[in-house]
């Protein structure tokens, strides 16, 4: 399996062709970097619609049932995210898979936006996981970004500034939407582009979304 | 637990804050938060190299393991005492010197005594004591992290820091303790009414100065009253409103010294920390409502608009 890495490292995500099982997808991600398993364990999660009702306490699905996501980043609960999520969608594909590159999404914000994300200050509450952190982290030579509007609170007021702005940000801008067409995988560069799930469509039968952590 | 850089700067970055932005210079928290701020900073430098560094070590490799992600079930993770967390900084980061070890260390024992023990630790430890080692044993290690003092304290507090931290220290404390030592020679040599008088004359000049945004102290050489002066800097806190005043006390680093019975000089804050006259202090001053919130009055708008704008016609184009 080659992978255009340059092309994922400059675009931030990128279609893979030719994967169809489980196994196909936990071999795309080992192309990639080193596979994690999700908190309860499982290496590729599968992912269904859920009403809030049923869905487990804390996931987008408890928030927004079986509504549209906002952007985000996955894994903000750990104290240094995946790098990237593998995504493989299956079944009623009609609904996209959002993704917002994160420098596209900010590009025309002032200088006094780019101070503020450097100076503000978070709380990742998830659970009995609670600590702080920035939303723009450095990682040996890579930055990487980190926002979740439902997950992270701000703590200092250039924090409460960031966040009404990238709140409206992901709540209404996408770069793309993915439409899952066969045998199909995303590689999503997880620190520098947020993904969501687009709006639900009339009568939407069982759509599933396999799911990979990469460090 | 997290022991991961990014949380640990960040948080560091937090409880400067605290100390920085949210507490008075001359409060003991000011001093708590500080040596707080620097433990979690050291911390973050080491989890830079790795997270496992800060695992306390234990013959199963409990900590361990969790730090390398292997074992998540652990309910409270230890880490390694802060102590510890100091001598490795000093081991593997050449940067980190030994009066950077020092000051650590030192802020660390009063930080103990004041959680750990009814002792008012940082009462008499005052901040001029420790804060530009601090300042450097900061500089120290965000540079292992490769950021700047501007990222962990903002600009003002950095800029101020950098200010401090710029003399070169042996130099300035070999001349001052030179013009110290110079000063009392020469004031004991005078005449005991001579030196009566000087001190008489000192109190009424200092009393009268006091008056004038002086502060006053006593003269490490003759041990008159001088009085020193300086620059307002941090938050300013509120402490009144009654009346339609507002009282408020504002910190200040004072930066000149001068002490009219014995003649002795100085203008620099390292001169007056190494001096032992370096402390910050407040200056309390009360000012109106309308002064202080900028507010402008309805009666006076049309000479407002002439100071602010100039000629104010423009205004009628739509």
């Amino acid at each position: 399996m080659i992978i255009d890495l340059k092309k994922l490292e400059e675009k931030g995500w990128i279609l893979v062709d030719g994967i169809s099982t489980k196994h196909d997808l936990l071999e795309l991600g080992k192309t990639v970097g080193t596979p994690v398993p999700t908190p309860n364990g499982e290496l590729i999660k599968e992912i269904r619609r859920l009403s809030k009702e049923k869905a487990p306490l804390g996931s987008q699905s408890s928030l927004y049932g079986a509504g549209s996501f906002p952007l985000h980043t996955d894994t903000v609960f750990w104290p240094l995210p995946v790098k990237y999520v593998l995504l493989r969608g299956y079944g009623d594909t009609r609904r996209p898979t959002t993704v917002g590159v994160i420098s596209e999404l900010i590009k025309d914000y002032d200088k006094k936006f780019y101070n503020y994300i450097k100076k503000s200050i978070w709380l990742v509450n998830v659970g009995n996981k609670k600590f702080y952190c920035s939303c723009n982290f450095g990682e040996g030579s890579c930055m990487g970004w980190r926002y979740d509007a439902d997950l992270m609170s701000p703590v200092n007021k250039e924090a409460i500034y960031i966040n009404k702005i990238l709140n409206q940000i992901v709540r209404n801008k996408v770069s793309d939407n993915i439409v899952w067409s066969g045998n199909q995988a995303v590689i999503i560069a997880n620190w520098n582009v947020l993904h969501g799930r687009g709006e639900r469509p009339p009568n939407e039968g069982v759509r599933i979304i396999e799911r990979l952590y990469v460090r | 637990m997290s022991w991961e850089k990014d949380p640990l700067w960040t948080k560091a970055r937090l409880f400067l804050k605290y100390a920085f932005e949210d507490t008075e210079r001359d409060d003991p928290k000011f001093g708590l938060w500080c040596s707080m701020g620097l433990e979690l900073l050291a911390r973050a430098s080491l989890s830079s190299i790795s997270p496992t560094l800060l695992a306390l070590p234990d013959r199963n490799h409990i900590y361990l393991l969790h730090a390398l992600r292997k074992e998540s079930e652990v309910p409270f993770p230890q880490s390694i005492p802060a102590a510890v967390v100091f001598d490795l900084c000093k081991k593997i980061y050449p940067g980190f010197s030994e009066e950077d070890h020092n000051i650590a260390k030192a802020l660390l024992s009063r930080r103990n005594a004041e959680l750990h023990s009814g002792t008012a630790a940082f009462i008499e430890y005052k901040s001029s004591q420790w804060l530009t080692g601090f300042y450097h044993a900061c500089k120290s290690l965000v540079t292992t992290l490769e950021k700047t003092l501007v990222d962990l304290f903002g600009e003002e507090e950095a800029r101020l820091a950098e200010e401090i931290l710029s003399g070169n220290r042996e130099i300035i404390k070999t001349n001052v303790l030179a013009g110290i030592a110079a000063h009392k020679k020469v004031f004991e040599s005078k005449k005991r009414e001579n030196k009566e008088k000087a001190k008489i004359d000192s109190e009424k000049l200092g009393l009268e100065l006091s008056t004038q945004r002086h502060h006053r102290v006593t003269c490490p050489a003759c041990q008159c009253v001088a009085t020193v002066q300086g620059r307002e800097f941090g938050k300013e806190h509120v402490v009144s409103e009654a009346g339609g005043n507002i009282t408020i006390k504002q910190a200040v680093l004072p930066t000149s010294f001068s002490c009219s019975a014995c003649g002795l000089n100085f203008t620099t804050f390292t001169e007056l920390e190494i001096a032992g006259i370096g402390n910050s202090y407040t200056r309390r001053k009360t000012c109106s409502a309308a002064e202080y919130y900028g507010l402008i009055d309805p009666e006076n708008i049309d000479e407002y608009l002439a100071s602010e704008h100039g000629d104010f016609l423009e205004y009628d184009n739509e």
